[in-house]
């Protein structure tokens, strides 16, 4: 949670807040509601995230555009693709699951030099772009949903949630994506944990630097659950 | 002749003088007695008068007589040394027509009169020797004699020479007798030759005989390996090596015995080893399996002369070796009552079997240790299955490994050991039970199933201490300290405990305190125990007020200790009366002796309020019914709730009341528990807590190493933590992997960044 946003209900660092509200836009609408500070046109900034806030929740919970909203905001810039849509909170390195905080949002776009919401569509298209260019940065891309399309339910993301979200990001990269959906559908572990951290980016590491089950090594540094679904596939050609 | 060569015409014509003097009397003279076969021609005087000849000649020239020019009669005289012997030589060529022995014969001779010649003519001319040939770098005289041998004789003859002697060496292998010393003094000739190298010797007479007996020896081996078993085979090169090196002793020079020896192996044991010990019914294979052991003893001396002969031999003693023990394990397995007394005696009988060839035959080399070693440790560790008697048909057989097998004898031994084995046979017996012990890779097992043997034994029966600590001792020195110090741990508390229930009865005594019954404590450290399940029971008053008392002693006697009643592991003697008369109640547990106690105050009471009255949970309370009430003795008796249906055993809804009518012939009774029917269960339970142990050991090895490298690559890590852990357990890699995960989800250790195959302690 931000914490600046804390204090700004008791009112103590308003005053810093309030320098940089020309710049940031946070000026007169804080999350209170307290519209008692100077009245200027909303930037487009602004204007957008009030649009996307859900202000149906608690004081805690409304300077941030959750999940509704995120899906709101892509139908109305055209981005239709799930996955692209996803590429704005990694950018902004959001660290809420499904959430977009109000400091994220300003600072990183605005570091993006994406004032209006035209820049911002075309700043989807930059993102994909970079995306598809290198493994690697793909690679980190992935590696940071882990943590946003968790829910945070537990230490592990659910295998449902898992799946859905191997089937759309990795289905030109993993050339055993069907076997490994099979897998996971039907093997012990998953039925009573989920998916760690460390399974969801060993299984990237492992999609791109496979090339065929039979090169597989058992004991390589691949987690055990990997080494287990080739086993399997193995045996089931 | 130029006149002006001599200063002098005097001169000259008394040294033609002088010479046909020397050369006519003194020279043939010596030739025809020589090869009339004396050794000695001159007498003294004779002697004298001719070297005072070459003397005078040498000194009265002009010129010194070490002048180099041809005019000094030394000069002259050295020359026609040599030519004398050239020509006489000359005349006595040898005939290469002759057969070998008569070859060597006349070879021999004239060598033998030319080294005699040469040497009385030395003496003759040694004026020249002082002077001449020492300032002018030429040859000494006798050198000068020999190299005219070489020269006139040798060279001509040398081959046939030693085609001859070849000829004769081969009679004698193939079981002819020679004249050795004839052979002697013909090779000794070579030598000679050389002067004062071997060259001559090397060149012309090694080389060739060495190759030689190669295609001699060649051609025998083929001829054996066709026709011969491998231990006639062994038997013949043993034989022949013997020989070959005696007839070095005999006539060849002494540097050759080596190459020669070098040469007969590599032609009979070398080229033929795979064949040899491959053979069907005479290999090595067969060998052991016969236990040949004089064949395998001889098979162990020949081959181990030759480099690498004895790595393909320990590999096939540890492939039979491997087989056998493999059929002993798979004898047991799969058997109904798997007996661990038969078992475990075939193994020891086998690791007798062969640490009695290594010692014996093989000489305890270590590449043979290795191999056995390899051997046990590939079949001692299998899994033996075990089916159980009576169980459900289609329950998978229960696995057992050796480690339990191994430690059930281990304890059926200090059980027995009062009644039958004499301690000297048990010394030998434990020796042994530890050497096989050693080859146990899951060490671990083996200690926890012995720790609860143990303290079965050290609880329940009187237990013979000697014993125990020699088996612990040896186990300590074995695998050191860490691993017996819980087993000794244990064996002291019990001493300890003797010791306090002699001072507890003192303080007894001396606080007046008496609890109308006799109380006796153990006190065990926790740690060195095996966990034991506790239970709250609410005992009588009497008996609490005891433990109370004992606690306060115990209190005063140690600092800051806890104690913990386990009174699962408690027997209690009661008197009771049945029907006027009067018993005396052995039972097993406490949990009986509540029960019982119980109905002094009550008529009746249910299943449910028993375990209730006594805080005990219902499956005690359950087993302890079942051997008071439908056991040998019925001191209870059963009735079965209203409605509810008969079982086989006990129900929380049954009632129960005295059996006031008991009767038994004996006055004492010993009321024993309900014994578990499947012992199995307990062996699993013991696999279950080694087997967690192990995920500690593992994940705490795998800390150690990250905390003190930093980072480490996944294969390295994985091989260091096998290591260190191998003298407890061999782990599996792949349990390693899962302890790693979930140190990485715990946040221990981290992937690297760039690197999947690197990882990094957290600090």
């Amino acid at each position: 949670m931000d914490t600046r946003r804390k204090s700004n209900k008791d009112g103590a660092e308003k005053p810093a807040l309030k320098k940089k509200a020309s710049s940031i836009g946070t000026g007169g609408n804080n999350g209170n509601g307290n519209a008692g500070f100077a009245h200027r046109a909303k930037t487009d900034l602004e204007v957008m995230f009030d649009k996307y806030r859900d202000m149906t929740r608690d004081a805690d919970e409304r300077d941030v555009i959750w999940k509704k909203g995120i899906i709101l905001m892509g139908e109305d810039l055209g981005v239709t693709d799930e996955v692209t849509i996803l590429l704005l909170p990694w950018k902004l390195q959001s660290c809420l699951s499904w959430g977009i905080q109000r400091g994220e949002w300003f600072h990183g776009l605005t570091n993006a030099k994406v004032t209006s919401h035209v820049k911002l569509r075309s700043l989807f298209t930059q993102l994909k772009e970079e995306v598809g260019g290198t493994p690697e940065v793909f690679g980190e891309f992935y590696g940071y949903l882990y943590d946003f399309l968790r829910e945070d339910r537990g230490k592990h993301m659910d295998p449902s949630i898992a799946m859905e979200y191997w089937q759309k990001l990795l289905a030109k990269r993993f050339k055993y994506l069907k076997e490994w959906t099979t897998y996971v559908e039907t093997a012990e572990p998953f039925k009573s944990r989920g998916v760690s951290r460390d399974l969801w980016k060993q299984l990237y590491e492992f999609a791109a630097s496979t090339e065929s089950l039979a090169a597989h090594e058992p004991d390589g540094p691949y987690p055990v659950l990997i080494d287990d679904f080739v086993e399997w596939a193995r045996a089931k050609k | 002749m130029d006149d002006s060569e001599y200063p002098e015409a005097e001169d000259k014509e008394r040294l033609e003088r002088e010479w046909d003097d020397l050369k006519t009397n003194g020279f043939n003279t010596l030739l025809t007695v020589v090869e009339g076969g004396y050794t000695k021609p001159f007498d003294h005087t004779t002697w004298m008068h001719y070297y005072t000849k070459v003397y005078n000649l040498c000194t009265h020239c002009k010129l010194g007589p070490g002048d180099p020019s041809s005019k000094a009669p030394t000069g002259i005289l050295y020359k026609r040394f040599g030519e004398v012997l050239t020509d006489y030589l000359k005349e006595r060529r040898i005939s290469t027509a002759q057969s070998g022995e008569m070859l060597l014969k006349e070879v021999v001779q004239k060598w033998k009169n030319h080294k005699l010649i040469v040497k009385w003519m030395q003496r003759l001319f040694v004026y020249l020797d002082r002077y001449y040939t020492k300032h002018n770098s030429c040859d000494q005289l006798t050198e000068f004699g020999l190299k005219c041998f070489f020269n006139e004789i040798y060279s001509s003859i040398k081959i046939d020479l030693r085609n001859a002697i070849f000829k004769h060496i081969h009679r004698e292998r193939t079981g002819e007798n020679v004249d050795r010393s004839l052979l002697k003094d013909a090779i000794s000739l070579f030598v000679e030759m050389g002067m004062s190298s071997l060259n001559v010797y090397s060149s012309d007479f090694e080389k060739p005989f060495l190759k030689f007996t190669e295609e001699f020896y060649e051609r025998e081996a083929a001829q054996w390996v066709a026709e011969d078993s491998a231990t006639e085979y062994m038997k013949k090169a043993e034989q022949r090596l013997a020989e070959e090196a005696q007839r070095a002793a005999a006539y060849l020079h002494q540097n050759s015995e080596k190459g020669l020896t070098e040469a007969v192996e590599n032609k009979l044991l070398a080229d033929h080893q795979r064949t040899l010990l491959e053979m069907e019914n005479s290999g090595f294979i067969a060998l052991l399996r016969d236990n040949r052991l004089d064949d395998i003893h001889r098979t162990y001396r020949l081959f181990s002369r030759i480099s690498k002969g004895i790595d393909p031999i320990a590999r096939l003693m540890y492939e039979f070796v491997t087989n056998e023990g493999k059929q002993i394990v798979s004898k047991h397995s799969n058997t109904t009552d798997l007996c661990f007394k038969a078992y475990t005696n075939d193994l020891l009988a086998l690791h007798t079997k062969y640490k009695k060839i290594l010692a014996e035959q093989l000489d305890n080399n270590p590449t043979f240790q290795k191999a056995v070693k390899d051997a046990f440790e590939a079949f001692v560790n299998q899994q033996l299955q075990c089916i159980v008697k009576g169980a459900a048909p289609r329950t998978p057989p229960a696995k057992v490994y050796s480690s339990e097998l191994i430690a059930n004898y281990c304890d059926m031994l200090m059980k027995n050991v009062v009644e039958k084995i004499g301690d000297d046979e048990l010394e030998d017996i434990l020796e042994q039970v530890v050497a096989v012990f050693g080859y146990i890779s899951d060490k671990d097992l083996f200690q926890e199933f012995y720790r609860k043997q143990l303290s079965k034994r050290l609880l329940m029966t009187t237990v013979n201490e000697d014993s125990e600590r020699s088996l612990i001792s040896k186990l300590k020195m074995r695998q050191g300290a860490p691993y017996t110090s819980k087993l000794e741990g244990m064996i002291t508390d019990k001493n300890v405990s003797q010791d306090l229930q002699a001072k507890f009865k003192q303080y007894q005594l001396d606080n007046g305190i008496s609890f109308g019954f006799d109380y006796t404590m153990q006190v065990l450290t926790m740690g060195c125990w095996p966990a034991f399940p506790m239970h709250t029971l609410k005992l009588p008053d009497q008996v609490e007020g005891a433990m109370e008392r004992f606690q306060t002693f115990y209190d005063s006697i140690t600092q800051s200790r806890k104690l913990k009643w386990v009174h699962s592991l408690s027997t209690v003697t009661l008197d009771a009366l049945f029907n006027k008369q009067k018993f005396q109640l052995q039972l097993s547990t406490a949990f009986q002796a509540c029960v019982l106690l119980l109905f002094n105050n009550r008529e009746v009471l249910t299943g449910d309020e028993i375990a209730k009255e006594l805080t005990l949970p219902w499956e005690e309370v359950k087993k302890a019914l079942q051997s008071l009430a439908m056991g040998k003795y019925r001191l209870l008796l059963k009735d079965v709730a209203p409605g509810a249906k008969v079982l086989k055993t006990v129900d929380e809804t049954d009632t129960f009341r005295v059996n006031t009518g008991f009767t038994d012939k004996s006055r004492k009774l010993k009321i024993s528990t309900v014994v578990a029917k499947v012992n199995l269960k307990a062996s699993v339970q013991v696999q279950q807590t080694v087997e967690e142990d192990r995920r500690h050991a593992i994940e705490a090895c795998v800390v150690r190493i990250m905390k003190s490298r930093k980072t480490m690559e996944h294969p390295l890590l994985i091989g260091e933590c096998i290591s260190q852990l191998s003298n407890h357990f061999k782990p599996d890699p792949r349990h390693i992997k899962k302890r790693i995960e979930d140190l990485i989800l715990r946040e221990y250790i981290e992937r690297d960044p760039e690197k999947t195959s690197l990882y990094r302690y957290v600090a």
